[in-house]
């Protein structure tokens, strides 16, 4: 283990420079703190618990890295670059995926639409710019056979018609062909049968197998302490501990949540 | 089989079949009198055009009161710079250009303001009503005689084989709509922000400009619909269009569009259109008490939208 | 701006109770017309002109017109609370809600301050209705049966055909006003046992042309066609004339009867597309009410009657006596940009 001078560890072997760069972000709702002076560095290759409690401030710092909300204070940094203008268009072009258990499918779109969706494929008649749908129905049918989804599963089919963990393989399979460099999932397996989670959860490592950094986001630290590089707690908007999987146990990192959600830890308790 | 019961139209597909059949076997004189028959077309297409507009409006979850007295605007507009001695061409072009400021100011109000559309286009409602009677001082004058007959005036309001040239334009129209609704990137990305804004939203969907684009073509529909209706009908007045933003609505509802957004065709508009239409005339003509045909074309509406929540329920049974 | 001069007045008049009371003694009164008839109404132009003309004979009288911009019944009341508010000698004002205006001129008769009726009536029997002085304006009700009586009249001198059946055309089906013409129709109609049919047509103008013909494509019995407002009459004769119904004034196809003295209906009758229209008497009920007051403040008198002011059936044989008088009020300008035949 290397621990960097900023007292953030990262795992040997892995590039020096990080991928995404968190530094002293903070972010208020109006009133309300939702995070605050939070680093953090993200390297390519590793697969990164982001752990805490409901309410921790998880979600709002997602948000923060895929481009919906800027941050209040701080900077972030993808590949070394100052990010300065937030915007998801901006982060989906940079190669960033988020996964999110609400959101990323329409409902009222077929699973080939839903595919391509913000990157559709065009051909031109006349000049004018058409839907090409043979590829989108090709290409999207080829991710649906790949991925071990349902044979019954017709792309031009309303995703609505897909069951919680279809739809999240489907968020995931979508993610990983689109040679994305970062994925994060947030809460991937939440409402999902245990074979749907073991087969997400599977996924998430064969990507970061593939090279990519996946940031997993969950409450569960007991799960993502099994496949995990790397565990990163929040605790009311604050980062609280950033260790190596080897360095602690998860019932030692359960220890950390439970006493953090007692009386919040303003200090790191370790680093 | 199975894609056709999946048609968000296809309640409107059935009561547009039955009614004609009904109106077929009750009084096949009437109905299929030339005299009816252009009637009939020559509202739809004032309707239709009105109604094309609001669907893309509608499909992404908002609505726009405002149409009806943009439609008394823009055709205000047109009427005055024609008697005014602009050219017709130009004419058309500035009233045109008048809706597009309308419909781009009713997207600004509602994207950047952060208003509901509801409130935004209500006051647009009530405002361009009131600039009406404002710049017409109560009164104004059709297109002139002379007007009308000039080739441009001809193109949108006369006749091609005896059949309105307004309603082969809402047939041209509605097939281009139709085409950009299911088969373009624009169109795609008009859907998903209807079905789910936020999941649009994190795909990239760029949706202020989306949003843009569904107001700024309600309005440029409100007064093409309204400069179709003068350049072939002399009659106007300060009223023009009152009332119509509730038609336009209710042929887009009829139509199977949700008004939750998402789900909709411009074949069902264009056809509810014609069902409202007909219902109306049809039923004044077969001999209802002249004041009450307004509850009937009531029921015949809530009928036909009770079918569409029926058929789509049974649709999200069986899957 | 308007509301703005509103406000000037009422500060101004606030202060005027003082100063009114010196000259109480001599015929220095203040009388307030609080309107309905607002600046986009033509006929304002008529009470406004009728109300100088008061001026000119008395000029110890200080007369004041308030309208409100658009129909609004809550800004009426309001504008008519703080006419009342100022204590002028006298109001006229029109009964536009009998439950709403009762409390607020009961008070205001209470309080000293002699309140006219003009326009629109508490149609309330007397001792029932609001405690005003007298109704100065016309009746909806004689209106329709005036006019149903002259078309009878013209049809047995025949010069236009005998009526067969009649559609009045509604432009506004929530205006009373416009049922009780079609009530004064229907009973003119009954005595010659001639049918009668209120047809909703709605204000836009494609739409009432749509409803229009699609009832006269099956009621081909219908020859007389009753456009109850000066808006429609354009319309209506267009539709009939469109469906081959020969609208033009003969002994032959459909006639065509209208409402107002608008410059519409006036060159309507000129042209030979309309029978007759009909005025109520605007002048007078901007200049009476204001006398009235004069007098009933000066020596205690005043009509125990209602005054109606119309209608006054307008035809042919006098129609050019009226598109003078109008052409000199309202102008020769004004007379032709309302005209959108
Ligand atoms: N849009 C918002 N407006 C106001 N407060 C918010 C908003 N989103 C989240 N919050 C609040 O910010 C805090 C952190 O939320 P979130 O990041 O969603 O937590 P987590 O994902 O860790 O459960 C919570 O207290 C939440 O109530
Ligand atoms: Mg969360």
């Amino acid at each position: 283990m290397i621990t960097g001078s900023d007292g953030q560890s990262r795992p040997a072997g892995s590039p020096k420079k990080p991928l995404i760069s968190i530094k002293n972000v903070g972010l208020s709702y109006g009133n309300f703190q939702a995070l605050t002076d939070v680093s953090v560095d993200f390297y390519q290759g590793e697969l990164v618990g982001l752990v805490g409690d409901n309410g921790a401030g998880k979600t709002t710092l997602i948000r923060i890295i895929s481009g919906i909300i800027p941050p209040t204070s701080g900077e972030v940094y993808f590949d070394g670059e100052r990010i300065i203008k937030f915007h998801p268009k901006k982060a989906i072009d940079l190669g960033l995926e988020c996964i999110q258990q609400a959101i990323g499918l329409c409902d009222n779109l077929s699973v080939g639409r839903n595919y391509f969706l913000g990157r559709e494929p065009v051909r031109r008649i006349l000049g004018l710019p058409f839907l090409d749908k043979k590829k989108i129905r090709e290409a999207s049918a080829k991710v649906v056979h790949d991925f071990g989804l349902r044979d019954s599963v017709d792309v031009d089919d309303e995703i609505a018609l897909l069951s919680g963990g279809e739809k999240q393989t489907f968020k995931i399979a979508r993610a990983v062909t689109f040679r994305n460099r970062v994925i994060i999932m947030d809460e991937p397996t939440n409402h999902l049968s245990v074979r749907e989670r073991t087969r997400v959860n599977e996924l998430a490592v064969q990507l970061k197998q593939q090279g990519l950094l996946v940031i997993y986001i969950t409450h569960d630290i007991f799960q993502i302490h099994r496949i995990a590089d790397r565990i990163v707690i929040l605790e009311n908007g604050r980062k609280v501990t950033d260790v190596p999987r080897d360095a602690m146990s998860a019932e030692a990192l359960e220890g950390i949540i439970r006493d953090g959600s007692r009386t919040s830890t303003k200090e790191p308790k370790v680093s | 089989m199975r894609k056709l019961l999946k048609r968000p139209d296809l309640g409107i597909i059935i009561g547009c079949l039955f009614i004609f059949a009904l109106f077929t076997l009750y009084d096949p004189a009437q109905w299929f009198n030339w005299g009816t028959v252009s009637n009939i077309g020559e509202y739809t297409a004032i309707l239709g055009l009105l109604a094309i507009g609001q669907s893309f409006v509608v499909l992404i979850r908002e609505i726009d009161l405002s149409v009806g007295s943009v439609y008394g605007i823009v055709g205000i507009a047109f009427v005055g710079l024609e008697n005014n001695n602009v050219s017709d061409v130009l004419a058309f072009v500035l009233a045109m250009l008048l809706a597009l400021l309308v419909g781009l100011v009713n997207a600004a109000l509602v994207i950047r303001g952060k208003l509901s559309s509801m409130i935004v286009t209500l006051g647009g409602l009530f405002f361009y009503r009131g600039l009406i009677y404002i710049i017409t001082h109560g009164a104004v004058t059709g297109v002139p005689q002379a007007v009308r007959q000039n080739w441009f005036a001809q193109l949108l309001g006369g006749h091609s084989l005896r059949i309105q040239n307004g309603f082969l334009l809402l047939l041209i129209l509605g097939f281009l709509c139709a085409v950009t609704l299911h088969e373009t990137r624009f169109g795609n990305h008009l859907l998903a922000l209807g079905g789910d804004p936020a999941s649009a939203e994190s795909r990239g969907v760029p949706l202020g400009k989306v949003r843009t684009i569904a107001f700024a073509l309600c309005s440029l529909f409100a007064g093409l619909s309204a400069i179709v209706t003068l350049t072939n009908d002399p009659e106007t007045s300060v009223s023009l269009g009152t009332g119509m933003e509730l038609e336009a609505i209710a042929a887009v509802v009829v139509g199977g569009t949700l008004l939750t957004g998402g789900r909709g065709t411009m074949l069902g508009t264009i056809l509810g259109s014609f069902f409202l239409t007909a219902v109306r005339s049809e039923i004044i003509a077969l001999g209802a008490p002249p004041s009450w045909y307004v509850s009937f074309v009531g029921i015949a509406l809530l009928t036909l939208v009770t079918i569409n929540t029926l058929l789509l329920k049974r649709l999200r049974i069986s899957g | 701006m308007k509301r703005f001069f509103t406000h000037l007045w009422l500060w101004l008049s606030l202060c005027l109770p003082f100063a009114g009371a010196v000259f109480a003694q001599d015929d220095h009164y203040r009388f307030v017309m609080v309107s309905h008839v607002g600046p986009n109404d033509p006929n304002m132009i008529w009470l406004t002109t009728s109300m100088k003309t008061f001026n000119e004979k008395y000029p110890g009288v200080k007369t004041e017109y308030l309208s409100t911009n658009e129909y609004s019944l809550q800004n009426f009341i309001a504008i008519l609370n703080q006419a009342i508010a100022t204590h002028p000698d006298g109001i006229a004002v029109p009964i536009l809600n009998n439950e709403a205006l009762q409390p607020i001129l009961d008070k205001a008769v209470e309080s000293g301050i002699p309140v006219v009726a003009f326009n629109i009536p508490d149609a309330r029997p007397v001792g029932e209705r609001i405690k005003y002085l007298t109704y100065v304006g016309g009746d909806e009700y004689q209106t329709g049966l005036k006019m149903g009586e002259f078309v009878i009249d013209q049809a047995n001198a025949g010069k236009v055909p005998k009526p067969v059946k009649i559609m009045c055309a509604n432009h506004d089906a929530a205006h009373q006003g416009l049922k009780a013409r079609v009530r004064g129709m229907t009973d003119a109609m009954k005595k010659i046992g001639v049918p009668v049919d209120e047809l909703i047509i709605g204000s836009d103008p494609a739409k009432a042309r749509s409803i229009m013909q699609s009832y006269l494509s099956t009621h081909k019995d219908v020859n007389y066609l009753y456009s109850l407002g000066t808006i429609s009459c354009p319309w209506v004769y267009s539709v009939a004339d469109q469906m081959g119904l020969k609208p033009k004034l003969s002994d032959k196809g459909v006639t065509i009867v209208t409402m107002d003295d608008s410059p519409n209906s006036l060159e309507g009758i000129k042209d030979g597309k309309i029978l007759a229209t009909h005025n109520q008497g605007f002048w007078f009920q901007g200049y009476l009410p204001m006398e009235i007051l004069y007098y009933y403040k000066r020596m205690g008198i005043y009509p125990l009657n209602d005054v109606l002011t119309g209608p006054v059936i307008i035809n042919p044989d006098n129609v050019d006596q009226y598109i003078k008088s109008v052409k000199s009020i309202i102008g020769e300008d004004a007379y032709k940009k309302q005209l959108t035949w």
